[in-house]
């Protein structure tokens, strides 16, 4: 079932922000293309929120050890993540955003 | 203070939240005190952070293109222009120390350390700071003796590189600071290094002036042993696994199987004897031992990072061919782990190894031909120095031929 985070969709192009449904956070970025795309939050490499990071096109770079993810599969692309994080499905109702819980890459 | 070298008992206290990196004392606010390496918690991260920028991808691909390949390139060059008809001789560990010494006062933002000549000065200048800074032993201990003259020769040579290095590049960021929030100049000009964030108050512990001193000293520092040492054993082992797959010579021109060299040599020769940790509460050890609270573990990564448990029976051997454990870097524990990571991780092995500083070196000397100069090198038992930490040694003598080498002409070398 899609949870609504309200006015979400206003976030600027190229960037980052973290919100949390039900408790669990999650990171939205607001990629160049105009598209919306969320992960999990924090990196699975150490406990570090990845909305602190930086965005380079559809990857999200962990300010920690600088381990980078596709924010489209989730998948670890670089040391010193192993483990894929969970993405969300994401659509746009007006200003609001629409997120449902995704898949993990394999 | 406890010895770990088992890999499970190492990577347990590397990754336990209950302990702390603050084992100063006496000594250190000379030195580290308030440096990422001894900042826990939310100061930890927020100096992470700010220092990430230069680590960032965008960061690396600035240091990359400006710094690490017109530095080695030209280094390189230089030996081969200068090269008789039987290739160019160089002794690799005062070569790899001036590269990484430049490099180094590049991230810094040393700018009369980023030449050459600057470079050797800077090395000199620092080498008799680095004597002269106190262990971790010495100040958990209390054993600082401020009468000690490598202890006061140390402190000289430390205001010496303020002077000479830290002050002119720190006046000149301010300057070009304030220019950029006048709108004078687009930020994005501005230099992509330490003292330039400092300048710019990234983190507010950075309107300390002797906070920015202790900052650029370290990350100045950091770099040249470890990375030199990561390059000289990274030949040495190349070298010996030539002699053992003469048929295989051909390989080294895959970068990728280079980037396996190189993970495989971090692996085996650890660049410090440890790394410690101060255990804030007890801590059960997967042993079955318990660390206990107050106590200080000094981690050995060699040890772990050869653990037959986790990298089989042959852990102790050189093997680029090995299959990496699951979920365990080919480099093993090189970079530590945890929330205290290595920070210049990035930069030795890049975002996927092969664009970092280490495998960049070597391919450029793979390229150039690079050979042992067995006649010139004193005997050194490489079998004995694996899965712990050695000093390695003090001068490694290799010939450049100018091309890469064949798998025949190997044999033929070989051969003889």
């Amino acid at each position: 079932m899609a949870e609504r985070l309200a006015g979400a969709a206003k976030l600027p192009r190229g960037e980052l922000q973290r919100f949390e449904i039900d408790g669990f956070p999650i990171c939205v970025a607001h990629v160049e293309s105009g598209r919306f795309l969320a992960v999990a939050d924090t990196c699975s490499h150490e406990d570090q929120s990845l909305s602190e990071g930086w965005l380079d096109g559809c990857q999200i770079e962990c300010p920690r050890h600088h381990a980078m993810f596709s924010m489209e599969t989730g998948e670890a692309l670089s040391y010193p993540a192993e483990e894929p994080i969970e993405t969300f499905t994401v659509a746009v109702d007006g200003d609001d955003l629409l997120i449902e819980r995704g898949a993990v890459a394999a | 203070m406890v010895d770990l070298t088992r890999f499970d008992d190492v990577t347990t206290v590397w990754r336990c939240p209950h302990t702390s990196v603050q084992i100063g004392g006496k000594g250190d606010e000379h030195y580290h005190l308030g440096t990422v390496i001894r900042l826990d918690g939310e100061e930890h991260a927020r100096r992470r952070k700010a220092l990430g920028v230069l680590l960032a991808r965008r960061g690396h691909a600035v240091f990359r293109a400006k710094w690490l390949y017109p530095t080695a390139d030209a280094a390189l060059d230089r030996l081969l222009a200068e090269a008789g008809p039987d290739g160019a001789e160089i002794e690799v560990v005062t070569w790899g120390r001036r590269i990484s010494q430049q490099l180094a006062a590049a991230v810094a933002g040393y700018d009369a350390g980023t030449t050459p000549d600057g470079a050797s000065k800077l090395f000199e200048m620092s080498q008799v700071m680095i004597a002269g800074r106190p262990s971790v032993l010495k100040v958990i201990s209390g054993g600082i003796d401020e009468t000690d003259p490598a202890h006061v020769a140390g402190l000289e040579a430390k205001q010496a590189i303020i002077e000479m290095f830290h002050k002119p590049a720190l006046l000149r960021r301010e300057v070009l600071a304030r220019r950029a929030e006048a709108g004078e100049i687009d930020a994005t000009d501005l230099p992509m290094d330490f003292l330039m964030l400092a300048a710019q108050k990234i983190d507010p512990a950075w309107n300390d002036p002797t906070q920015v001193e202790r900052d650029a000293l370290l990350l100045m520092g950091a770099a040249v042993h470890t990375t030199t040492n990561s390059l000289v054993w990274a030949l040495q082992e190349i070298f010996a696994w030539l002699k053992r797959n003469p048929g295989r010579a051909d390989d080294l021109l895959n970068e990728n199987f280079v980037l396996r060299l190189a993970q495989e040599s971090l692996r085996l020769h650890p660049v410090v004897p440890g790394l410690s940790r101060l255990a804030m509460e007890n801590i059960d050890l997967p042993s079955g031992g318990v660390l206990p609270e107050g106590t200080v573990a000094m981690l050995r990564s060699g040890e772990a990072s050869a653990d037959p448990a986790i990298f089989g029976d042959d852990a102790g051997e050189f093997n680029p061919d090995r299959p990496s454990p699951k979920k365990i870097s080919r480099f093993g524990l090189a970079f530590g782990q945890g929330t205290h990571m290595c920070w210049g991780m990035p930069l030795v092995i890049g975002s996927g190894g092969i664009d970092g500083t280490l495998v960049y070196l070597l391919k450029k000397l793979l390229d150039a031909g690079v050979r042992p100069l067995d006649e010139k090198n004193a005997a050194f038992d490489l079998d004995g120095a694996r899965g712990r930490h050695e000093f390695g040694r003090p001068e490694y003598r290799v010939r450049l031929t100018g091309k890469p080498v064949t798998s025949a002409e190997l044999a033929t070398e070989l051969s003889h």
